[in-house]
């Protein structure tokens, strides 16, 4: 018997409920893929689709929803919202030029440690929408070519967003699905992140090494940049930084206080409205709560929504189970071999496909592989492959991740686009080179 | 009272072919902060104005959508500007066109041109849809004095 019919819903035509998920399931992934329709859209009428069609009832559906990833998620959208009003992130990138001595190789590798710094501790798309602007600031004044500076932060993002439970949405939904804590993440994660970096920035030198020279004038331009002025409000920005680290500290501490993360983002991001708002009258912080929740990217939530249903339903239809029987019978029950499958499968695929969608199907999938591996517990090698193949294997093409495609946009409209081929010729090898590099990390750790 | 009626139907126009140094010299002759641009045959290919021009002397960071909302860390450098300034001088008009210029038809009404002007400022191009030509220009003082017409009439 079927699990939607354990769910309680009636299939209409008495249609089997596996060939009916199995249906919907590729329709809408098919749609997300062609990008001819908004990726929320699509995910939402699969979703209707899977209630209206029987595979699941209203109560299934809402059961698949996967709270504890959108509070997260929304709860560090509302902080970033209210962060950045204060100018730290402008400041910390002026900061990190200057540092550099205004020195084009120089500026490259601080921007690039700045987002890989940021986006462990935000998640990745807000770190390339505060750092791009600043980043194309600073090539305009040095008169040199900022491709290569897009490029890395690119890398430096998916990287850095990588060695932690927050910095990259798939992250963010392994972590409450296999019930990983923050701390796990940065544990088993983000001691291999400054290699991979590491690996990935000395390439970039030698590929690029001839753009990065500019004129003195040019560089005394970026050296007479003030990065305080950028500070826009001081108050804002010590009520920033102090939920910020609060919020940080309690997921650290999230296990032992019995906390969910979205428990402790959403609660940051309540205290920090409260800070924001307490010296103004009700009609201003009307305005400002307005505006933080306007910055939400509701977007990828509702997309969220969708997927997580869709999941659900092939979930309870019986596929997932299947495919999960297919995948430790090709990999003759190793985990080992499994977990070489999972990570090198999800860095080719997350290339091609969403990442988000496809970590969304793969982790009902893994955890109904804990029987063939002796249980939950056993699972971990491939928790973390699943990661670092998803979040990593984001780099390999310019459609792979979300924080590739709004550097793309940037860099269009500044009149520098990215071009698809030129960016998969060198993105493709440094992508593999950061996925051997994780497979030696995970035989040598976990297996 | 329609556009036709109330716009100035011999506006000084420039050409996509004409320098911003040459633009820049007519919009301080007239003393307006945009003017339409035509092709061959009065053919309407936009607005260029002041806005297009502040434009190109900031940074381009920070006229993308969503960029840089702050400049107050740059230093004044107005020998840097000039430069800029005399650089773009040389551009061709037609590749620096406001992106979404003001433009209404010969009969477009009144209350729709006040309505189009309260929102977007500037001065209204007229252009007949059916051949692409540019009838005329609409500035708010046209529409005050056309009022005043009106009422002395």
């Amino acid at each position: 018997m079927h699990g939607a019919q354990a769910a309680g819903s009636a299939l209409i035509f008495g249609w089997d409920a596996l060939w009916v998920a199995t249906a919907l399931f590729a329709a809408t992934y098919a749609v997300i893929m062609s990008e001819k329709v908004n990726r929320a859209i699509a995910a939402l009428l699969g979703a209707g689709l899977m209630i209206l069609l029987g595979v699941l009832d209203q109560e299934a559906a809402v059961r698949g929803v996967d709270f504890n990833t959108l509070g997260l998620l929304i709860g560090m959208m509302v902080i970033v919202a209210i962060t950045r009003k204060s100018g730290v992130f402008q400041y910390l990138a002026i900061w990190a030029a200057k540092k550099a001595d205004a020195r084009p190789w120089g500026i490259l590798l601080m921007l690039a440690a700045v987002t890989a710094l940021l986006s462990a501790l935000l998640d990745n798309v807000t770190t390339v929408l505060l750092i791009v602007p600043v980043t194309l600031l600073i090539t305009e004044e040095l008169e040199v070519k900022p491709y290569p500076y897009l490029f890395s932060i690119i890398f430096a993002a998916n990287i850095g967003g990588t060695a932690t439970l927050i910095g990259d949405p798939p992250n963010i939904m392994i972590g409450s699905a296999a019930n990983l804590s923050f701390n796990d993440f940065l544990f088993n994660l983000a001691p291999v992140i400054p290699l991979i970096f590491a690996a990935t920035m000395a390439p970039i030198y030698f590929i690029w090494r001839k753009e990065f020279t500019a004129s003195d004038v040019a560089r005394q331009r970026v050296l007479n940049f003030n990065a305080r002025e950028a500070i826009s409000d001081q108050r804002l920005l010590k009520q920033s930084l102090a939920v910020l680290g609060l919020v940080i500290l309690g997921f650290v501490f999230a296990r032992p206080l019995h906390l969910e993360p979205a428990t402790v983002a959403l609660f940051g991001a309540a205290l920090l409205l409260l800070l924001e708002n307490l010296p103004h009258d009700t009609e201003q912080q009307s305005g400002n709560v307005h505006g933080a929740f306007a910055e939400v990217e509701w977007v990828t939530i509702f997309f969220f929504v969708g997927l997580f249903v869709v999941v659900y339903g092939i979930e309870q239809a019986g596929l997932i189970k299947l495919l999960s029987d297919q995948l430790v019978a090709a990999t003759h029950g190793d985990l080992a071999l499994t977990a070489m499958a999972i990570l090198w499968g999800s860095a080719l695929l997350s290339g091609v496909v969403d990442n988000i969608p496809f970590v969304a199907t793969m982790i009902p999938l893994i955890k109904s592989m804990a029987p063939a591996f002796g249980g939950p517990e056993h699972l971990t090698p491939l928790w973390w492959s699943l990661a670092l193949g998803a979040c990593l294997g984001g780099n390999g093409t310019l459609i792979g991740a979300s924080a590739n495609l709004v550097v793309a946009g940037y860099a269009e409209r500044a009149g520098h686009p990215i071009r698809f081929v030129p960016f998969l010729l060198v993105a493709l090898p440094l992508m593999l080179v950061s996925i051997a590099i994780s497979s030696v990390y995970v035989y040598w750790r976990y297996l | 009272m329609t556009a036709a009626t109330i716009m100035n139907a011999q506006p000084v126009v420039l050409h996509g072919t004409d320098t911003i140094a040459h633009a820049l010299a007519a919009l301080q002759q007239q003393r307006t902060r945009s003017l339409p641009v035509v092709g061959a045959r009065k053919r309407f290919l936009g607005q260029f104005g002041m806005h297009a021009v502040l434009g190109l002397l900031l940074p381009r960071a920070a006229t993308l959508n969503a960029g840089l909302r702050d400049l107050s860390f740059i230093a004044d450098e107005p020998e840097h500007l000039r430069e800029r300034l005399r650089h773009i001088g040389d551009a061709r008009v037609a590749d620096h066109l406001e992106e979404a210029p003001n433009m209404v038809e010969p009969d477009t009404r009144l209350s729709e041109i006040l309505l189009v002007l309260y929102r977007h400022g500037g001065n209204l191009a007229v252009v007949d849809k059916a051949n692409g030509e540019l009838a005329g220009i609409i500035s708010p003082w046209d529409i005050l004095a056309a009022l005043g017409q009106r009422e002395q009439g």
